[in-house]
């Protein structure tokens, strides 16, 4: 409760006068930097305070069971399975391109969902003849030689689910099939039928796992195999991890870290690079819109290059086994692509951390100028979990027109002194005051186009308590590394990753606080919170 | 020297007359010199008419579609248009009349009937025994109260085949057929049936398995589930034929005749022409004419004075027409492919709405596409308008480019000289 009215009365300071020292410890979808004026609280569960996370612990609740689909990447690499045999070639490209993200009521997903898996069992169905209990025109006929297929391919595709049910009907959609077109037709529709049915296309979580005594499900060991398996590497689980976690009833979260461990050899890495890309929303950098006459070399080449480079960076933090939260935001960096090594501005300011990295300061500017609210609302969402409510309407016929020759620090200062505007500018500008320090291509400077010197120190109160100062990137990255409330805000970024979901208040709350704890001792060392993470949301009993 | 219209009419023709044998010479060097695959001879029309005369622009490669031609834009460099064309009128606004004068090239003497051969008929005769495929319309009611044929003559109908909707024209050209050494894998005649309700079987399994999960999720995400099953049930009414093609799975033409037939297409209009296509490739047919029309109600849209319904109705059946050249284009034939050795003419039979009065169903300015025919010696890619020939001259022309040189059996006996026009220098 008093999280709550804290949050409120915060939201209410941030649209109102000047001066107001308002924020929000609000809540967005994990990793949207960058995106731009539009936020806001856009969920009515109450977000978790970063800066008080004791205070919402009063009791450890199940998660909610969730069923979500596949992500694009993981449907490929499921219906790729398919083809995981020898001998079978699958079609060269199938269409990632058409499979939206979300679910759609779009005829046109249902469609190339039936496309992919169409080519997919075409192309495969002829090496799992060789296999099969009887000749290929008996299969659907011979309801014993069908079963036997689906105990064992079946299975195998349903990443170890298997439903009594479900193969009932699939055997009669087999049989159907034959009847009209032949056996051979009937294996390629059961194919179709498996990579197609919502056991393939959905993770569920506590659809089939056993109930506990408080009534609550665990997940069963296909659907923890699935959780885990996409989530570390965007892959279906092997067999041996389906083995692995079918021997165990009810593994701890040690035995858990050890199985990650044995069945993924770089488990940590590649789940940490996972999570960062995510978080950084490092693929949207290709897809931004520069201004061309102001940058002509800011095509879409450059782009691609600059998206590569920050990729790479992430990769180098989270192959390195020592990265922490510290070294992940102080760690000097150096962009070849801008040309760092004889740059003035980069030998001001230098690069500290992987905020600096061109692309992701690209990402969070406007296409012709640097952008300081923008900026500075995703340093906010990102660093401090803060989110601010959208400008009220009206709010851009207010802005100042713009002095010639002023710096953008100058023109927003102004702008914060308009009636109705400081209390959520008061918020936004001190962090991306020391980003000032980029231009908006990323590039270091030592000074801004109208030749003004950058001025990048400021001071950040932190709602939870204590003062950031700092003058440039270094101090301030180095500032918000030693920040318990940033800390605790990238604990909360790490467990949104792995739940693929927003926290929900208090009922979330227990987890995000041990997982909090335990990141501490270790320093916030970015491979053990992951896996930390990963294996608590997947232990933790689901309810409706 | 100013040139009257009759003079200079008299010298084009002498000059065609003239220039004619040379063109077809070289056209027959060439065909001998690139293979053996015989030129094959389509007629697509939609009996009932299309609304607007030709709205084409622009001559030679620049020309310029019209709106409701604009699906035939990815094949136009295989297009020859060809506007001016005088067919000879008909005695009142009955459709049939019109399509008697369409391809016989003669007028109708009484309601009805035609008074010569017909171009298919006489094609047929010189060069398949007299075997010609007709498609009739599939609609039930309405159009089905007309004669569906646009070929009309007094002889040799027994020796026609007629089939009405793809089921028919499938068994009829597949089914009891000896398949040749090339053709292994001529389905079933019950493949089409078969391909649909295995779908739909499979639609079916889907949406009960989304239901059965469905009853089993959280509150909060059974949205899910139902826009699974939203989509699932419009892909069921794709898949039972309605309006919405491109249900089933991804139709991939078949490339030569020893591949499966996939004839698997939503629209019984491109399952035809998917059939009509293997057909034309691995020898089952050589003569066709093809009536797209499988819309209800085409003839009382074409006579409404609102043209809204025929309008849209006409670029429907030009899209039909493109998926049916896309059809031919996907059969390789020697260094080109099937449609460069196919001479499909696309028109009707009459245009204009007719609401009474003085406006008519009419043949004036008649929309008329040829396309492919490379390997025939054919211009592609081009619109011509030719100043007034006849249909006459041009199916002469096109009978003497499928080998048939005496073509005194047939059309206007006052109009004996093949058009030159189509034929590439």
């Amino acid at each position: 409760m008093k999280q709550t009215l804290g949050l409120v009365a915060l939201l209410v300071a941030c649209t109102g006068e000047v001066g107001s020292p308002g924020a929000s410890a609000g809540q967005l979808p994990a990793g949207a930097a960058g995106s731009g004026a539009a936020g806001g609280p856009t969920s009515s569960l109450d977000p978790l305070n970063p800066s008080n996370l004791d205070a919402s612990c009063t009791v450890d609740a199940p998660s909610p069971r969730r069923i979500s689909r596949l992500s694009t990447e993981e449907l490929l690499q499921s219906f790729a399975l398919a083809g995981a045999i020898d001998g079978a070639k699958l079609p060269a490209a199938l269409r990632p391109a058409a499979i939206p993200e979300a679910p759609s009521s779009g005829l046109a997903v249902t469609r190339d969902f039936h496309q992919n898996a169409d080519e997919v069992a075409t192309s495969v169905a002829g090496t799992y003849q060789p296999s099969l209990a009887c000749d290929v025109q008996e299969f659907g006929t011979d309801a014993v030689c069908t079963k036997s297929f689906l105990a064992t391919e079946g299975v195998r595709l349903l990443r170890g689910k298997s439903d009594d049910t479900l193969f009932a009907n699939l055997t009669a959609l087999a049989a159907d099939t034959a009847r009209r077109s032949g056996g051979a037709t009937a294996l390629k529709y059961t194919v179709r039928g498996l990579l197609l049915s919502p056991a393939s296309l959905y993770m569920t979580e506590g659809i089939d796992g056993a109930k506990s005594k408080a009534g609550a499900t665990i997940l069963s060991s296909a659907e923890l195999a699935s959780y885990l398996s996409f989530r570390v590497s965007g892959r279906p689980p092997s067999s041996e991890l389906l083995g692995a976690l079918s021997a165990i009833s009810s593994p701890s979260t040690d035995q858990l870290a050890r199985i990650i461990s044995e069945e993924f050899s770089s488990g940590s890495a590649e789940l940490t690079a996972r999570f960062l890309s995510t978080w950084l929303q490092v693929a949207g950098i290709q897809g931004l819109s520069r201004d061309t006459q102001k940058h002509p070399a800011a095509d879409a080449g450059f782009l691609a290059s600059l998206q590569d480079e920050t990729l790479r960076a992430v990769l180098g933090v989270a192959n390195d086994p020592a990265a922490n939260f510290a070294s992940l935001l102080t760690k000097p960096q150096q962009s070849q692509l801008l040309g760092d090594a004889g740059s003035a501005g980069y030998a001001r300011w230098g690069r500290p951390g992987i905020f600096t990295l061109p692309g992701l300061i690209a990402a969070a500017s406007a296409a012709d100028h640097t952008d300081i609210p923008r900026r500075g609302r995703a340093l906010l969402k990102n660093l401090l979990c803060e989110t601010l409510q959208s400008p009220p309407p009206g709010a851009a016929a207010k802005e100042p027109a713009q002095v010639a020759g002023e710096s953008q620090r100058a023109r927003f200062e102004r702008v914060g002194q308009v009636s109705g505007c400081g209390g959520c500018h008061a918020r936004l500008h001190p962090m991306a005051f020391a980003l000032e320090a980029y231009d908006e291509l990323g590039a270091a400077r030592a000074e801004d186009e109208s030749s003004n010197a950058v001025d990048a120190a400021a001071v950040l109160d932190i709602v939870g308590g204590g003062t950031l100062k700092f003058d440039g990137p270094a101090q301030l990255f180095e500032a918000v590394s030693q920040d318990a409330t940033a800390q605790n805000c990238f604990v909360l970024q790490t467990y949104r990753y792995v739940a693929r979901r927003d926290e929900r208040g208090s009922s979330d709350a227990c987890v995000v606080k041990r997982l909090a704890e335990r990141a501490r001792v270790a320093s916030f060392q970015l491979a053990d919170l992951s896996l930390s993470a990963l294996a608590e949301t997947a232990l933790s009993p689901r309810a409706d | 020297m100013r040139m009257t219209t009759s003079s200079r009419r008299a010298f084009l023709r002498t000059f065609a007359g003239a220039s004619f044998a040379s063109v077809m010479l070289r056209h027959f060097v060439s065909t001998a010199a690139t293979g053996s695959f015989p030129i094959r001879f389509v007629f697509v029309f939609t009996h009932d008419g299309r609304h607007q005369t030709s709205q084409h622009s622009g001559t030679g490669a620049n020309f310029k579609l019209g709106a409701s031609f604009e699906p035939l834009e990815q094949h136009r460099d295989k297009l020859l248009i060809l506007d001016g064309m005088k067919i000879p009128d008909h005695v009142n606004e009955e459709h049939p009349n019109g399509r008697c004068a369409m391809l016989t090239g003669r007028p109708s003497s009484e309601k009805w009937t035609g008074t010569g051969v017909s171009i298919d008929r006489f094609l047929a005769t010189a060069l398949t025994n007299g075997k010609s495929v007709y498609t009739g319309s599939a609609a039930p009611g309405g159009s089905a109260t007309l004669d569906p044929e646009i070929s009309w003559h007094a002889a040799n109908i027994a020796n026609r085949s007629h089939y009405t909707g793809d089921k028919e024209l499938f068994k009829g050209l597949f089914s009891g057929v000896a398949p040749a050494s090339t053709q292994a894998a001529v389905p079933d005649a019950s493949a089409v049936d078969a391909t649909r309700d295995n779908e739909l079987a499979l639609n079916g399994f889907l949406s009960e398995e989304v239901r059965r999960l469905e009853k089993v999720a959280p509150a909060e995400e059974r949205e899910k589930m139902r826009l699974h099953l939203e989509a699932l049930a419009q892909l069921r009414e794709s898949i039972d034929g309605a309006q919405n093609p491109g249900g089933g799975p991804v139709l991939v033409p078949p490339t030569s005749c020893t591949d499966p037939l996939s004839v698997s297409a939503v629209e019984q209009v491109d399952r035809s022409n998917q059939i009509i296509a293997r057909a034309l490739a691995c020898g089952q047919a050589r003569i066709v004419v093809n009536n797209l029309d499988a819309y209800d109600p085409h003839h009382e849209y074409s006579h409404d004075p609102d043209p809204t319904s025929l309008v849209a109705l006409d670029a429907v059946y030009t899209k039909q027409f493109a998926n049916f050249l896309g059809y031919l284009q996907s059969y390789p034939e020697g260094d080109g492919t099937l449609l460069d050795n196919t001479i499909v003419v696309l028109s009707s039979e009459v245009c204009g709405s007719y609401s009474g009065g003085d406006d008519i169903h009419g043949t004036v300015n008649m929309p008329l596409i040829i396309a492919g025919g490379k390997n025939a010696g054919l211009k592609n890619g081009e619109r011509i308008v030719t100043g007034g020939f006849w249909n006459t001259e041009l199916y002469r022309g096109i009978a003497q480019a499928m080998g048939v040189t005496d073509t005194s059996g047939f059309g206007d006996p006052a109009r004996p000289t093949p058009l030159a026009d189509i034929f590439a220098a």
